[in-house]
């Protein structure tokens, strides 16, 4: 990278308020550090401790989300790879991820965010009150849905969404936003 | 004596449980890789502690500041064995810390007294500082 283009990055990064973002390889390590670093941020840009909290929660399960379930990059051996951002908008902080899924988990994924993006927040308490109880066990998800009724949760709106395949078929495009 | 300490790590609380004085106490934040292998032990060494001696009386402290998803899960398992110690005759009281602004966690101190009504449960909000 040249040193105009970098200065072009970042001047993107700062037009777009890009507060934090990451990108590439995410393991509970990675996941611990860009957490801690996340609150520092937070705080210099005097959010409320409410906020605070709420964007630091939406974004724990959004990265987690992408350490149990994003499948590798195209080249990629293994290892969970995806984005992770959030910038100050004029409603408040968003928090966005994007990662790679593998389509066959996609039917599930989209049904899950489209009966969760109708719920006000009252039904969201509600659902969350019952997966918490709920004593099954759904092999295909590691915390049955409780992840994304928790960003419904502390979401002032409903979780936007977006899921792209990919021209090879296998693996879709997830992105999810949350505003705080 | 059946009680044990893990100490905290980066993503799982300090969890002590002290048979001999009646006390479990988790502290930290709880977030770990797998919260199966993480609490499936911990809830499996609980239960035995409180099967091995019936205590009179159990007090457990959470200062939990923050926990994931499935973590709250695990807390439910928790809460279900004590809730079982209770209803065995021990008198259970639970000292639920959390930061008064959040609501999340208040509800869920709500919740362990509706679904298990047999634990004593004690709001401890904390002013945000």
């Amino acid at each position: 990278m040249l040193p105009d283009q970098f200065n072009r990055f970042v001047s993107s990064a700062l037009a777009h308020n890009i507060v934090f973002f990451h990108s590439g390889h995410l393991d509970q390590e990675t996941v611990a550090s860009i957490g801690s670093m996340l609150r520092r941020r937070l705080q210099d840009e005097g959010a409320s401790s409410v906020q605070s909290r709420k964007v630091f929660t939406t974004f724990m399960e959004m990265a987690q989300n992408i350490v149990h379930y994003a499948v590798p990059d195209e080249g990629e051996a293994e290892g969970k790879l995806g984005a992770l951002s959030v910038a100050r908008e004029d409603q408040g902080f968003a928090v966005m991820c994007g990662n790679y899924l593998a389509t066959e988990q996609v039917s599930r994924v989209r049904h899950r965010l489209e009966a969760v993006k109708v719920m006000g927040p009252d039904r969201v308490r509600d659902a969350y009150r019952r997966q918490l109880a709920f004593e099954g066990t759904d092999p295909d998800s590691k915390g049955a849905g409780l992840g994304l009724l928790t960003m419904a949760a502390s979401a002032r709106s409903p979780i936007e969404f977006a899921l792209e395949p990919l021209p090879e078929g296998e693996r879709t495009f997830l992105f999810l936003k949350a505003i705080i | 004596m059946s009680g044990f300490h893990l100490p905290a790590t980066a993503f799982t609380p300090e969890i002590q449980f002290t048979p001999s004085l009646g006390t479990l106490v988790m502290r930290g934040e709880s977030y770990p890789e797998n919260v199966l292998s993480f609490y499936a032990p911990v809830l499996e060494q609980l239960r035995q502690g409180l099967e091995d001696r019936k205590l009179p009386f159990l007090q457990v402290e959470m200062h939990i500041t923050y926990y994931n998803s499935a973590s709250a899960k695990a807390f439910q398992r928790i809460f279900q064995l004590l809730n079982r110690a209770a209803e065995a005759g021990s008198v259970v009281k639970l000292l639920w810390h959390y930061d008064e602004e959040d609501d999340m966690a208040r509800d869920l101190g709500n919740n362990v007294r509706e679904d298990y009504p047999a634990i004593t449960v004690f709001d401890m909000p904390l002013a945000a500082v």
